[in-house]
């Protein structure tokens, strides 16, 4: 088991803090109480989902673990709405249409004829790697789709050309959409190629410091990793799939997208 | 309301034609037969373009029917009626890279339709390709030309090139002169009055152009008069 820490010792240890505090002051960059408040609000946040968590891995029960990633998957649709600049009304439904996709492929594939837990919903296992996987693919869909939507504004001559020379939806979008996915997969392979040199990812970290073997570790650190990137590409793709058939009508015009 | 003969290409009858919230034109009835070419004429922000626009369905916004071989054109494909009805545009958009690749690539949009994507690498489409730049005063040499060397007035007659090689039925022109200087704009005019048989719909207001047009549609405060 990992040596359990002290709250005295995470207080003391959130001394570290005074080194940006000061940096800040000096410079005076502005980011000091913004800095305070993310910290206050990690600790709360993750104060209450390890309480959560430790209710949910007491439990083992299906429909709570299903209940607890259907809430993760929630969540991440609602950040990534909230961070682009497209309305919500448009994009809520394609994010849960294709990050719930992805889930659905991803994780049973993994679950089932890889880490085989016992029983196969086992929390313990379920949600670390849902959460990983969701992560991943919520942050790249986010990347993702702004990407495809710039590629277009910057191209609407070209775009025009296409349809009015008899180009179908697809074709008409396609270098936008093909440059997009090369964009927002571009940085997970980077880091892929580098995971093991220049940092141990944070999974392994922790199987580490839970006392697991690091060639154990290292497996599922594979796993992990393909499961992440075929999660991420699954999901960008269906996330630009679905937003085309609501970004233009059927005449394949474009509508309106943009927030306010 | 005209009648439909079997000749007909266009057979519309619209009861307002609108620009975003704003009613450019009510009452419009106008036929247009195989071979026709036609002018539209106005007064700018008068509807012409938004007219036009109409028969590739680039413009939607209207009340009433457009019948293209008497089927309606909103009950076609857009892609299906986009490549019968194409439109040349004031300022052509071409890709990066060489003139033919910019010929070739709409082939790409057809790789569906059987056979077509094998045409474009056939020795009698390059000589169709050959024919259509003669036509428009430029030479082969050009395909091997990046587009960004290219002057206005090329890119203008290769955006043509581009549109005729697919012999389309109609070929609606967006002020396609506007930006040329008078001898391109005359090239233009004549290949298109000697070698073109199919209808063509145009907006232009260059008077090298008007020998090629039999028809105008004159718009004002309105209404469309032929």
């Amino acid at each position: 088991m990992t040596t359990d820490i002290q709250l005295i010792a995470l207080l003391t240890g959130s001394a570290l803090l005074l080194f940006p505090v000061l940096i800040f002051r000096k410079l005076r960059i502005p980011l000091i109480r913004t800095m305070l408040i993310s910290f206050v609000r990690m600790s709360v946040q993750l104060a209450a989902i390890g309480l959560v968590l430790q209710f949910i891995f007491g439990q083992v029960n299906l429909f709570v673990t299903l209940g607890w990633m259907l809430i993760m998957l929630g969540a991440a649709v609602w950040t990534v709405t909230n961070r682009l600049n497209i309305r919500s009304g448009i994009l809520l439904p394609v994010l849960l249409y294709a990050l719930g996709a992805a889930s659905l492929l991803v994780m049973p594939w993994i679950i089932i004829m890889v880490v085989k837990p016992a029983p196969m919903y086992s929390p313990v296992y379920l949600i670390p790697l849902y959460g990983m996987v969701l992560g991943n693919s919520m942050n790249s869909c986010a990347l993702a789709v702004e990407r495809f939507e710039s590629n277009l504004s910057d191209n609407w001559k070209a775009y025009h050309t296409r349809i009015i020379l008899g180009a179908n939806q697809l074709e008409a979008v396609l270098p936008a959409y093909r440059r997009a996915l090369q964009t927002s997969l571009m940085p997970q392979l980077l880091t892929i190629a580098s995971v093991g040199i220049v940092s141990l990812p944070g999974m392994m970290t922790g199987q580490i410091l839970g006392g697991a073997s690091p060639l154990v570790a290292i497996k599922y650190q594979i796993m992990v990793m393909i499961a992440i990137f075929s999660g991420v590409t699954i999901g960008d793709y269906l996330a630009i799939r679905f937003y085309i058939r609501r970004r233009f009508d059927q005449y394949y015009l474009p509508l309106k997208v943009n927030k306010g | 309301m005209p009648h439909q003969d079997s000749k007909s290409v266009f057979d519309i009858s619209l009861q307002r034609l609108f620009y975003q919230d704003r009613t450019l034109l009510e009452g419009v009835y106008l036929q247009v037969t195989a071979g026709d070419k036609i002018l539209i004429n106005g007064k700018t922000g008068s509807g012409k373009t938004s007219l036009l626009h109409c028969l590739n369905l680039m413009n939607p916004l209207y009340e009433g029917e457009i019948r293209y071989h008497s089927k309606d054109i909103r009950q076609i494909s857009p892609e299906h009626l986009r490549r019968q009805v194409m439109e040349v545009m004031q300022e052509p958009w071409l890709d990066g890279g060489s003139v033919l690749e910019v010929l070739q690539e709409p082939w790409s949009y057809r790789i569906h339709q059987q056979g077509r994507q094998e045409i474009y690498q056939t020795a009698g489409w390059r000589k169709r390709i050959t024919e259509l730049l003669e036509m428009m005063g430029l030479a082969e040499p050009i395909l091997r030309a990046s587009t960004s060397e290219l002057s206005g007035g090329e890119k203008q007659r290769i955006a043509f090139v581009r549109v005729m090689q697919f012999d389309p039925q109609v070929m609606l022109l967006d002020e396609v002169s506007s930006a040329l200087d008078q001898s391109t704009s005359e090239v233009i005019a004549q290949c298109l009055h000697q070698n073109w048989q199919n209808t063509i719909i145009a907006i232009s207001h260059d008077p090298v152009w008007k020998n090629l047009w039999q028809h105008r549609w004159d718009i004002s405060d309105q209404k469309v008069k032929t």
